[in-house]
């Protein structure tokens, strides 16, 4: 786990941030947008990542400020991705938007799936 | 578990009871091989109430389930269900269950043993998905209609064209002012149909389909069928230690759909022929005292396991299957029933078997 990485929080990676900021504007979801974090049922592992860039958070999120991204997670999300650091990796051999999850106990082949 | 709602409709016709996996059970009405032979040539009918039913709703639930089982689940085919098995992140098996669309919601066939351990593991993996999960296990009934004139009940009996029904196709129906779900489904490897319909409602429904001429078949005569059928049930020839593969479940699985939890686990067991072992089919002599559980070996060595007789004994043999080792679950290969036991000789063996074949030659 990086040292930055608050074990009880998310933490976003300035290159990450700067891509949400450039999707939020893209799509034009206005200035109270967020990135949306959560995981769902399915992928190679068990679990699977989900990213949406939304114009507020949903009732019951949890929201977390990070290199002036707001993060919004899911109730039931976060005890999977607490400690989480999001990052970005861009170019030819780019994977997008990739998790270093400490509670990850494998990861698939892809890197997309985990699993508690 | 309390007794199906068909019960007393069995005892009152002279059922004699079993118990299976801590159920009671019709085990025959009288002679086993007749009602066999009622659901090879014409039509029988089979409490098939112990199966689990779980009510799945929900916009998101085939994008649930498509996410945690090996075939293809969404979209479903047109007016039909599908089968599929939900497994694990280790490619191990939850169950494999029947998704059936009864009106705007799924229905769930589950094993009997299994509906807690499905329910529990599809919950699990909900997180924001607008899915819910109703266990009308014991508040419906599933009657089994099976054999070539099943159809023929099924038309007599509900507002429902059987012949009209492909393979899964699922149709709503009334029974007793009610609605029934009537599918096209293969019980214990026969062409037949499944109706479920309220717990209420099942003993006239069972009364009615005898009145038509149908025969009542109990546990021996079905799983007579269902071994020479060599189809798997949970609990003899697949656990929750095994993973599709080694149950004989490869048809079950899409190889184009995408990921699903445990699909990494399968494809890698599958392409590197990496299975350790197979389903098989073994004709065993009457006297040599088999049971399920009983090792069968090759060359001293074990290679297997029976996990299911069938009750029906023809020319001194008994129909049964096996677990058997990756390279000796092959068609015509002699396997010994313990260390001095009789030989005998495998019937049948899946496809795929002989792949683990090829990798260890």
């Amino acid at each position: 786990m990086p040292d930055a990485v608050t074990p009880l929080s998310i933490h976003i990676t300035e290159r990450a941030a700067r891509k949400v900021a450039f999707f939020a504007e893209k799509d034009g979801i206005g200035e109270e947008f967020g990135l949306r974090v959560g995981v769902k049922g399915g992928g190679c592992s068990g679990l699977t990542y989900t990213l949406s860039v939304e114009a507020g958070p949903q009732e019951d999120d949890r929201i977390i400020e990070d290199q002036g991204i707001r993060l919004f997670v899911p109730k039931k999300s976060f005890v999977f991705l607490a400690g989480t650091e999001l990052d970005f990796s861009d170019g030819l051999n780019g994977k997008g938007f990739t998790f270093t999850n400490p509670n990850a106990k494998s990861t698939c082949g892809c890197g997309t799936s985990f699993s508690v | 578990m309390q007794p199906t709602p068909l019960h007393r409709a069995q005892e009152a016709l002279g059922a004699v009871f079993t118990n299976v996996a801590g159920e009671t059970v019709a085990a025959r009405f009288g002679s086993v091989e007749a009602e066999y032979s009622a659901a090879r040539n014409a039509a029988a009918v089979a409490d098939a109430s112990r199966t689990g039913r779980i009510l799945a709703r929900g916009r998101d639930t085939l994008d649930l389930l498509n996410r945690l089982s090996s075939n293809l689940v969404d979209p479903l085919p047109e007016g039909a269900g599908q089968t599929t098995v939900i497994t694990t992140g280790k490619g191990r098996i939850v169950d494999w269950v029947a998704m059936l669309p009864w009106g705007d919601a799924i229905l769930l066939l589950t094993a009997p043993e299994r509906v807690g351990a499905v329910t529990e593991y599809i919950d699990t993996f909900t997180f924001e998905e607008d899915t819910t999960l109703e266990d009308v296990t014991e508040s419906t009934a599933k009657i089994s209609l099976l054999g070539p004139t099943a159809g023929a009940v099924v038309n007599q009996l509900l507002d429902v064209d059987a012949a009209a029904l492909p393979q899964l196709g699922c149709s709503t129906a009334t029974w007793a002012g009610e609605e029934a779900l009537v599918a096209r489904t293969a019980p214990a490897g026969q062409p037949g149909f499944d109706v479920v319909v309220p717990a209420q409602s099942a003993e006239p429904l069972w009364n009615a389909t005898l009145a038509a001429g149908a025969s009542p078949i109990g546990w021996h005569a079905l799983e007579a069928l269902r071994i020479e059928a060599h189809v798997p049930r949970w609990g003899a020839e697949f656990t929750d230690e095994s993973n599709p593969l080694e149950a004989g479940l490869l048809n079950q699985i899409s190889w184009s759909k995408g990921c699903y939890t445990g699909q990494e686990v399968v494809a890698r067991l599958y392409n590197y022929h990496r299975v350790q072992r197979f389903p098989a089919a073994l004709d065993l002599p009457a006297d040599a005292g088999c049971r399920p559980g009983t090792v069968l070996m090759a060359d001293g060595v074990s290679v297997g396991r029976v996990t299911s007789i069938s009750p029906l004994t023809r020319d001194g043999v008994q129909a049964a299957l096996a677990s058997i080792r990756s390279g000796h679950a092959v068609a015509g290969a002699t396997l010994h029933v313990g260390e001095s036991g009789p030989a005998v000789a495998v019937t049948w063996a899946p496809e795929e078997a002989q792949q683990g074949v090829a990798a260890q030659t």
